[in-house]
């Protein structure tokens, strides 16, 4: 049951959506003043543009009606974002994934040219697919790092980057045209070291699609939220956002390290690195920005199978970074974090197996509760592995 | 120093030579003329190297006042009355100006000769792990953040004294500050400053850093709760119309049995119980270490809390005493002085508030009642630029509401508003700022309901 991935602007409605006859329900993401502001879920009735506006304004959240108030009574208007006064890099770590990192380049290139530089870090390809892409396009640079890892893959980007910033995305998603912009806008507070972006999905064709999306996906609302160690704990920096879309001040590699390369993809841990970093970065005493302007879409896994392993993925790396707290920052409420995940995955897992209504399906929360057990030794095998 | 300086700043300091020097250095660096700056330094008993250092910056337009140790109020009126030219800015010994600074505040002067002008001074961008350090600099961030935001009632507790500037003219008629006061006589003078009309102002350019990671420590911060529960009786009693919003009030009219008891036992356990809080005290820093921040917080608020009833018994020595001073003279919250009607326009609602500056405001749309424009104790009065963001940040359901039933936001049949009118309320719930972990909160919602809605429409057509 597909649901239709769209992007309005309440002011510039379209006199009709056209889309395919599949498509029953739409999720919208909501535009106020050509600022992203808020979302809707509809269903599609008729094509009367009339109907559709009232459609979308019934299903609006608070965010776009905010946004809205704001512009009708031109308090704080919204605006596009200006040129940023650092300079920028942009960096996509990819692995043999050309179809999709074709349209992430097309993305890219669509962007204003600030003079941004766009590097693509080829790691450990196993074809020549990527370069020869990469080759095509002369404002691209190509960087090959034959170790594997996405944050071996990561930390080369870093070091190849020789700008203020350096914004990170996947080869699985499309970013907005102003969403670099966005993103560097948050860096003028000198503690800010990283900046984060809302993430919608590209597209929502399978159930396994809707269902990561249905359960925040990498979406974190549309309200611009300063992460501060004061209210936040460091162990919870992941709220803050994840890799798919991110930037951090490239002084970052001085002030709390590069990214743990015993974690995320590639390793045993298989994600993480964003979230470790994430953590660091608020324990350290520093900022996390995120700011829902700076936009990105992001296609998930189609199939049931990638997305279990996904989450499954999660599960393992989130207890890895605890471990990795505890064992080697002695970091003693780390404990406490993962007596609390282990309190909540073991109801979640009652409630599954007892088919409350809500609860996920039995396997998912199964394989949740596995995941999080595996971490702490793969985090400890894979730290021993780089040794 | 022949001329007449047009303007004066008036630094109180207390042993901090080092700190004052970065500052007397900032202010060599301005982009205001020098020669027409007149630095009055109040070493208010200094025993470290202060006098030495004035001594050695003889090319500095300097003027010393030595003061035995009156405290922070007292060394700012004794400076004041010492400075000779017609502008007075007051600024803090660890308070790093930015080369605009001066020039910031006398612009702003010019602009509005009647008016007290507050320059920003947040904390000095410093990365800390210390819980203590990110209270700190949370407060002073926060605080002046707040000041800046579109449509910002300025209120008496906005008032600090680290940046600030008047003519003289204005402090000699308002009296300067309460020197009785070793905490606190920054709102005091707030206090006075607003119900006596006079605009306060805040210059954004007007800027320097604070160094607080060097100047506010944890035991001083003791040290202060106890001279702020002190400060707060003694302002209650000269200002009884601003007890209600004092926290020694606050907690005994809110106060349960419970509470109540313990704090009778704190107020009478007098110096017997100080040396248990100084142990509980050395508990903070390795609670902090292992990363047990609440445990850390909690413990740290309680201190606070000790230490602020210590300064409240300083001045009201039985339980006894506390209870009836804070429990009698409970004014009502009163009829509002004014009712707005936005239907007929937000311009024309805007004109009237610039035109009546009233204290408390029913805002209506029609006949439905979207809330009000609240009563403040030492708060300015409410004007047209305060409508627009306060609509926005508090009144947007309500008024959202309102509108659509006006047909203003769309043409609606009696039917479709009644279904916006239901969305309009759900929405309530998550309008308005934040904060972790309930970010994607809504959206949750959303989709569960949604997709249930979904399920349920196919079960009907199955």
């Amino acid at each position: 049951m597909a649901i239709a991935v769209l992007d309005l602007d309440i002011d510039r409605l379209p006199p009709a959506l056209n889309l395919a006859a599949k498509y029953e329900r739409a999720l919208v993401l909501l535009r106020v003043a050509g600022r992203p502001a808020g979302q809707a879920l509809i269903s599609l009735g008729t094509d009367d543009p009339d109907d559709l506006q009232k459609r979308l304004l019934r299903a609006a959240d608070s965010a776009f009606w905010e946004a809205w108030l704001r512009d009708r009574l031109r308090v704080a208007v919204p605006q596009d974002p200006p040129p940023p006064s650092l300079t920028t890099t942009v960096a996509v770590c990819t692995r043999d994934r050309t179809e999709d990192l074709e349209r992430c380049i097309a993305a890219l290139l669509a962007m204003p040219d600030d003079g941004q530089e766009i590097i693509i870090v080829d790691n450990a390809p196993a074809t020549q697919g990527t370069r020869e892409l990469v080759a095509r396009f002369p404002r691209l640079r190509y960087v090959l790092e034959e170790r594997p890892g996405l944050d071996v893959a990561r930390n080369r980007a870093l070091r190849e980057a020789r700008t203020d910033i350096v914004a990170f995305t996947d080869d699985d998603a499309a970013p907005d045209p102003l969403w670099l912009r966005a993103l560097a806008g948050n860096f003028a507070d000198p503690l800010v070291l990283a900046a984060t972006g809302s993430t919608m999905p590209m597209e929502l064709e399978s159930d396994a699609q809707i269902a990561f999306q249905s359960y925040g996906g990498f979406l974190r609302g549309f309200k611009r939220i300063v992460y501060d160690p004061f209210s936040q704990s460091p162990l919870l920096g992941w709220h803050a956002g994840a890799g798919v879309n991110m930037a951090l001040r490239r002084s970052v590699v001085d002030l709390v390290g590069s990214f743990d390369e015993a974690l995320d993809a590639g390793t045993a841990t298989q994600a993480g690195g964003d979230s470790d970093m994430f953590r660091r970065i608020l324990a350290a005493g520093y900022r996390i920005v995120y700011d829902p302007e700076a936009l990105n879409w992001h296609r998930h896994r189609r199939s049931q199978a990638e997305l279990t392993r996904q989450l499954y993925g999660y599960e393992v790396a989130g207890s890895a970074v605890l471990c990795k707290a505890l064992l080697y920052e002695r970091d003693l409420s780390s404990l406490t974090e993962f007596l609390r995940w282990l309190r909540r995955e073991l109801g979640g897992f009652a409630r599954a197996a007892l088919r409350r209504p809500g609860a996920a399906p039995l396997p998912l929360a199964a394989s949740r509760l596995r995941g999080g057990a595996a971490g702490p030794g793969a985090y400890i095998t894979a730290r021993r592995g780089r040794a | 120093m022949t001329t007449m300086p047009s303007v004066s700043i008036v630094i109180p300091t207390h042993n901090r030579a080092e700190r004052l020097e970065q500052t007397l250095g900032a202010l060599e660096r301005q982009t205001y003329p020098l020669a027409q700056m007149e630095i009055v330094v109040c070493a208010d008993g200094c025993r470290d190297g202060t006098r030495a250092l004035l001594d050695r910056l003889g090319h500095l337009p300097l003027s010393v006042v030595e003061l035995p140790g009156l405290g922070p109020a007292g060394a700012r009126n004794a400076g004041a009355a010492a400075a000779r030219a017609p502008f007075l800015i007051f600024l803090d010994d660890d308070v790093e100006p930015l080369p605009d600074f001066v020039a910031a505040h006398v612009e702003a002067h010019e602009a509005q000769p009647q008016a007290a002008i507050l320059g920003p001074y947040p904390p000095c961008p410093m990365a800390s792990r210390s819980a203590f350090r990110l209270g700190v600099r949370h407060w002073w961030t926060q605080h002046f953040a707040a000041l800046v935001e579109p449509g910002h009632r300025m209120r008496y507790t906005d008032v600090l004294t680290g940046n600030l500037s008047m003519a003289r003219s204005t402090w000699d008629a308002i009296g300067g500050l309460d020197p009785r006061l070793r905490a606190r006589e920054d709102y005091e003078l707030g206090l006075r400053l607003i119900e006596g009309g006079v605009p306060v102002v805040v210059a954004p350019r007007a800027f320097g850093h604070h160094h607080e990671h060097e100047t506010m420590l944890v035991d001083k911060s003791f040290r202060r709760s106890r001279e702020e529960g002190r400060a707060d009786i003694l302002i209650a009693q000269t200002h009884p119309q601003a007890r209600n919003d004092l926290k020694a009030v606050i907690w005994r009219r809110w106060s349960s049995r419970k509470s109540d008891l313990l704090d009778r036992l704190l107020l009478g356990g007098g110096r017997g119980t100080d040396w248990i809080m100084d142990l509980l005290a050395r508990l903070l820093p390795p609670l902090d270490r292992i990363g047990f921040r609440r445990l850390h917080s909690l413990l740290f608020r309680s201190l606070q809390s000790y230490w602020y009833i210590r300064g409240v018994g300083d001045r009201l020595p039985t339980f006894r005493a506390w209870r009836s001073f804070a429990l009698e003279g409970r004014d009502p919250v009163g009829k509002p002085d004014l009712r707005l009607d936005l239907r007929d326009g937000i311009e024309a609602a805007e004109a009237t508030l610039d035109r009546l500056r009233p204290g408390f405001v029913e805002l209506r749309y029609g006949h439905r009642i979207l809330g009000h424009l609240p009563r403040a104790i030492g708060a300015e009065p409410w004007a047209g630029r305060h409508l627009r963001p306060y609509l926005v940040r508090h009144l947007g359901p309500a008024y959202l509401r309102a509108l659509a039933a006006d047909d203003v936001i769309v043409p609606l049949t009696h039917d479709e508003f009644a279904r916006l009118d239901t969305s309009l309320g759900y929405m309530a719930m998550h309008y308005g700022p934040r904060r972790s972990p309930w970010t994607w909160d809504e959206q949750y919602q959303q989709w569960r309901g949604f997709l249930s809605a979904w399920e349920a429409k196919a079960d009907r057509r199955a």
